[in-house]
């Protein structure tokens, strides 16, 4: 587990992260959320051991000193840009991080470069960005690490490569002790694959943990009414998180007892009444305004 | 994996991109082959090791590029987070490719200089004796030079944050110490000392602040005799300079590696100290420069040098302030009206207010963040400006001190002494009145050495030259040089005026300085030496017994000995007696003046026509070269053949071979006249250059 306890960063005197403390259990894919510049970029440099925190703790399985060789042998960063040597190959990449992590499997790469159609002994310079992202990701799961950090995994990539790389993460997940910390700007990226996410914004962390677990009692509704009912009413009800209206038809997001909100809204002889199953863009908005923040600012 | 493993891991990574080892390989084996091939040609003059400027060239070079190649990864922030990302220490591969650089230079460096020392022994006697210790001395020298380069490229690029600072810091690196030294203290130095002269310290020290200098005094760039190259050991102060250099920037790197923060990657310093070193150091220069600029500018040193010392510190002080406020404007303030920028735009952005942030900034933000910026260190400013005081007020106030120098006779091992216009030729001393000369004064400063009865009459002269402190007419000048107990030298400059130069007649007329002068060999090997009169035209070679040489010496000697001073206004010589031996006698000239009595008269006893001059011999032509008034632009020449001009011309020519005392018997110098002279004896026409006499 890798648990952070009030990390703080400054460039200068711009605050890029700001008293963050998270918990990133064993065996999950963990996201962090923000827009640019929100400072997951500078977590995951200082999780990696490339800068140094001003104040604060990260503890990797309990290590006090997580940036030794020897722990370090367990991580591996994925940044968005990944560096490689000029003119290299997958094999040379290969063959030099074979010497830095001595459990990778290189058995698998080649497999796995292979499966992808992945040329092992063309430069990567002339790959394309998502066959460059294939690459360093087929690279980083075959390190055999305990975990892996990735910045901006996704982004660029067509849907197809996405999906590519988020069943190459499940499988691993499924097969290994592995944890995964993926950061990312679109949330889109991160609903399907990660159960915790932090939102961070402006160097600190809006909310963490998992949201699906934590807005089950949140509900969507669409229903059309009648002419006489008193709208201003239902929008003042406690339950209505959000309350949206298009001519008479009318959606509504609830947080309570979904049995009871039902119960209310048919009382108003609705003409037509049906729970809609809610995005996880949603359940983060009903989540955030729940907590007071215009969730919608943060993720603009 | 043990920590040595992984080590050696990391310095083979290092030499992953086979540049560095392409250079240094490349160049020394073409340097190696170059140098073979010219030392079996002429290895009198080439040398493969110290001597070679060549080699100086390559190992600073390499040092240069090899420290850029190798830690070039400190300025590239993709491959920073690439390689500190990975199971390995900053400092395992920092250490690992100081490591590689070092081995990619020194391996093929002894090789090179190894095979060369084997080849050359293999042909050259002289140099086989030398052979393990040049060799050696030679691999140890440009380790050395090539370590200096090494270690400042790689301080740079540890305290630089992209690589233009580090560029320019390299060159700040290698000039700093010859701009400050040599250019502002020596030029205040020159500006407000009234006997300046040299001061050998700043000398010394502008050699070992400058890198390359000393690179050059470590190789031994400067000579050029085989005897002396292979012995060559650098000085002890040359080796503690380089010694310092490549410890101290060893240590700042060290430390700076460890401080050296990786989200300044892209700024021009990575670590915040060297910002301040770095800005600090610029701002003094900027100031003493500019206060030395000044100085020499308005020319008031000597004439006014309190309002002068005044200005300059004021314009000193001013220039440090701009440097030191371009500086934060350029590193400090940016940063700082950015953050302001960016408070105010989430102020705006939290009130839904956008698009206004520009105006929101406004004219009174900016002023007060760009105030706060410059300001930001004020006392380091007022520091900089500190020293730059200080700094002129040592050359202001020290200048009484510096001129009233006296030492005391027991402090003094030896004086000597040059006198502007005292033997030396009107070309030599129109150069030391302009200030141009750089040979005839340090030659006699070593030649006038007075260690006996002439350093207790040349310390009474010199006190009189100290103590008057204004020379409103002087005639020429007199440069100083005491050469002390304890093994330092001090040099002085005095204007002298004709009474200070009269009184120079109790030096002159000491047998110690006459000797010097006027050096007459008669040691066993003068016997042996071949003796020729000398007119200036012809040479006449003296057919003398032993005996009558030794005689002919004794005379000379007797009539140098009772030489007075004020006998050099009142005649030119008549010739030289010059005596030459292929023994180890060095050759000899001693002029005969006609107020040589006993020399004269053995002279004509020999045979000798001692009374013959120019006009005595027949001349075809005479071309006489004119110098206008003005003393520039072109010289008017004219060519004389008519005999009575001739004649005429050659009462007056006077060999320039005799122009020996231009302060006591000047010679019309505006003419320059060229005499062709028939040789009847040889048949041939001589070409004499002469002067002509003053009318």
């Amino acid at each position: 587990m890798v648990t952070i306890s009030s990390l703080t960063k400054y460039f200068d005197d711009i605050c890029a992260v700001d008293h963050v403390s998270l918990e990133i259990p064993d065996g999950t894919m963990f996201g962090l959320l923000g827009t640019n510049g929100a400072g997951k970029t500078t977590l995951l440099r200082m999780l990696a051991g490339i800068i140094e925190a001003d104040s604060g703790e990260i503890r990797m399985d309990g290590e006090e000193n997580p940036f030794s060789p020897q722990c370090k042998e367990k991580l591996f960063y994925l940044p968005d840009d990944p560096y490689y040597f000029p003119n290299a190959s997958i094999q040379t990449m290969l063959d030099f991080y074979k010497k830095q992590y001595p459990g990778l499997d290189a058995d698998s790469a080649v497999y796995m470069a292979e499966s992808l159609n992945l040329d092992r002994d063309r430069p990567i310079r002339t790959f394309s960005k998502g066959m460059k992202r294939q690459t360093f990701l087929i690279l980083a799961l075959c390190s055999r690490t305990k975990y892996l950090f990735c910045d901006e995994v996704f982004d660029g990539l067509d849907p197809i490569a996405a999906e590519i790389m988020k069943n190459l993460f499940r499988q691993e997940m499924g097969s290994r002790d592995f944890t995964i910390l993926v950061a990312s700007h679109k949330l889109q990226d991160l609903e399907d694959i990660c159960g915790n996410i932090a939102i961070l914004h402006k160097g600190g962390v809006v909310t963490a943990g998992d949201f699906r677990e934590r807005t089950e009692n949140v509900r969507k509704f669409q229903c059309v009414l009648p002419l006489e009912t008193d709208l201003d009413r239902l929008r003042q009800h406690p339950s209505v998180v959000r309350f949206h209206e298009d001519a008479r038809f009318i959606t509504l997001v609830t947080r309570g007892n979904a049995e009871e909100i039902r119960k209310a809204l048919e009382e108003l002889e609705p003409i037509f009444l049906g729970e809609v199953p809610l995005s996880l863009e949603e359940t983060f908005i009903a989540e955030m305004e729940g907590a007071g923040y215009d969730i919608r600012k943060v993720l603009q | 994996m043990t920590s040595e493993k992984y080590f050696n891991k990391w310095v083979r990574e290092a030499g992953r991109g086979h540049i560095a080892a392409f250079l240094s390989w490349g160049c020394l084996l073409t340097y190696g082959m170059i140098t073979a091939v010219q030392l079996r040609f002429k290895s009198d003059y080439s040398f493969f090791g110290i001597g070679s400027g060549e080699l100086l060239w390559i190992c600073a070079g390499l040092g240069a590029a090899l420290s850029f190649l190798e830690f070039f990864y400190l300025l590239q922030p993709k491959k920073l987070d690439f390689y500190y990302s990975l199971p390995v220490r900053k400092s395992t591969i920092f250490w690992g490719r100081y490591v590689h650089g070092l081995m990619r230079f020194l391996m093929p460096l002894c090789l090179v200089v190894t095979g060369c020392g084997l080849y050359e022994s293999s042909f050259d006697m002289d140099f086989f004796p030398f052979s393990a210790g040049y060799t050696v001395r030679s691999i140890l020298v440009f380790a050395g030079v090539f370590l200096m380069f090494y270690h400042i490229g790689i301080l740079l690029l540890t305290v630089c944050g992209t690589v233009l600072p580090a560029i320019l810091g390299y060159a700040l690196c290698l000039l700093y110490g010859h701009i400050l030294v040599g250019n502002v203290w020596t030029a205040w130095a020159a500006d407000y000392f009234r006997t300046y002269y040299r001061i050998p310290v700043f000398e010394k020290l502008d050699i070992l602040t400058a890198p390359f200098s000393l690179a050059r005094d470590l190789a031994g760039s400067n000579l050029f005799d085989k005897w002396e190259v292979f012995g060559y050991v650098p000085s002890g102060s040359s080796i503690l300079a380089a010694s310092e250099w490549i410890v101290l920037s060893f240590l700042l790197f060290a430390a700076a590696q460890k401080r050296r923060r990786t989200e300044r990657v892209g700024k021009w310093f990575a670590i915040p100290m060297a910002e301040r070193a770095a800005e600090g150091l610029l701002s003094f220069l900027a100031g003493v420069w500019m206060g030395s600029f000044l100085a020499a500018l308005t020319g008031l040193a000597m004439k006014s040098p309190g309002l002068c010392g005044a200005l300059s510190i004021l314009a000193g002080i001013a220039a440090a302030a701009a440097v030191h406020f371009l500086l934060e404007l350029g590193v400090g303030c940016g940063r700082k009206m950015r953050s302001d920028e960016a408070m105010i735009n989430e102020t705006l952005a939290e009130r839904g207010d956008s698009g206004r942030v520009r105006r929101a900034g406004g004219k009174h933000g900016g002023t007060c963040a760009l105030r706060q910026g410059i300001f930001r260190r004020k006392w380091q400013l007022a520091a900089e400006c500190g020293a730059v005081v200080l700094s002129g007020m040592v050359f202001l106030l020290g200048a009484s001190v510096f001129d009233a120098f006296l030492p005391e006779e027991g402090e003094v091992e030896k004086i000597g002494v040059s006198i502007g216009g005292i033997g030396m030729n009107n070309e030599s001393y129109t150069q030391t009145r302009t200030g141009g000369e750089r040979y005839e004064t340090p030659r006699q400063l070593e030649r006038y050495l007075l260690a006996r009865e002439g350093k207790s009459a040349a310390a009474a002269w010199i006190k009189l030259l100290a103590e008057k402190n204004n020379c409103l007419s002087e005639v020429t000048h007199a440069v100083i040089c005491y050469h002390m107990e304890n093994g330092s030298e001090v040099y002085r400059l005095y204007p002298v005026d004709e009474e200070q130069l009269q009184a120079f007649a109790t030096v002159f007329e000491t047998d110690e300085y006459k000797q010097i002068a006027y050096p007459v060999d008669n040691s066993g090997f003068a016997v042996d030496a071949r003796f020729t009169w000398s007119d200036g035209v012809t040479d006449t070679v003296m057919k003398l017994e032993e005996s009558e040489k030794e005689t002919l010496l004794d005379a000379c000697q007797k009539d140098i000995g009772d030489m007075k001073m004020d006998d050099l206004r009142k005649a030119l010589p008549l010739g030289f007696v010059e005596l030459d031996s292929d023994g180890p006698m060095l050759p000899c000239s001693i002029p005969v003046y006609p107020f040589f009595a006993r020399t004269c008269s053995l002279l004509e006893s020999y045979g000798v026509w001692t009374g013959r001059t120019l006009s005595d011999y027949s001349a075809r032509s005479v071309s006489v070269s004119t110098r206008n008034e003005s003393g520039r632009g072109k010289r008017s020449s004219e060519y004389l053949d008519d005999p009575e001009e001739i004649a005429k011309w050659m009462q007056k020519a006077v060999p320039k071979e005799f122009d020996l005392q231009p302060l006591f018997y000047p010679l019309d110098y505006s003419k320059e006249i060229r005499v062709e002279v028939l040789d009847e004896t040889a048949n041939s026409v001589i070409h004499v250059n002469c002067y002509s006499q003053e009318e």
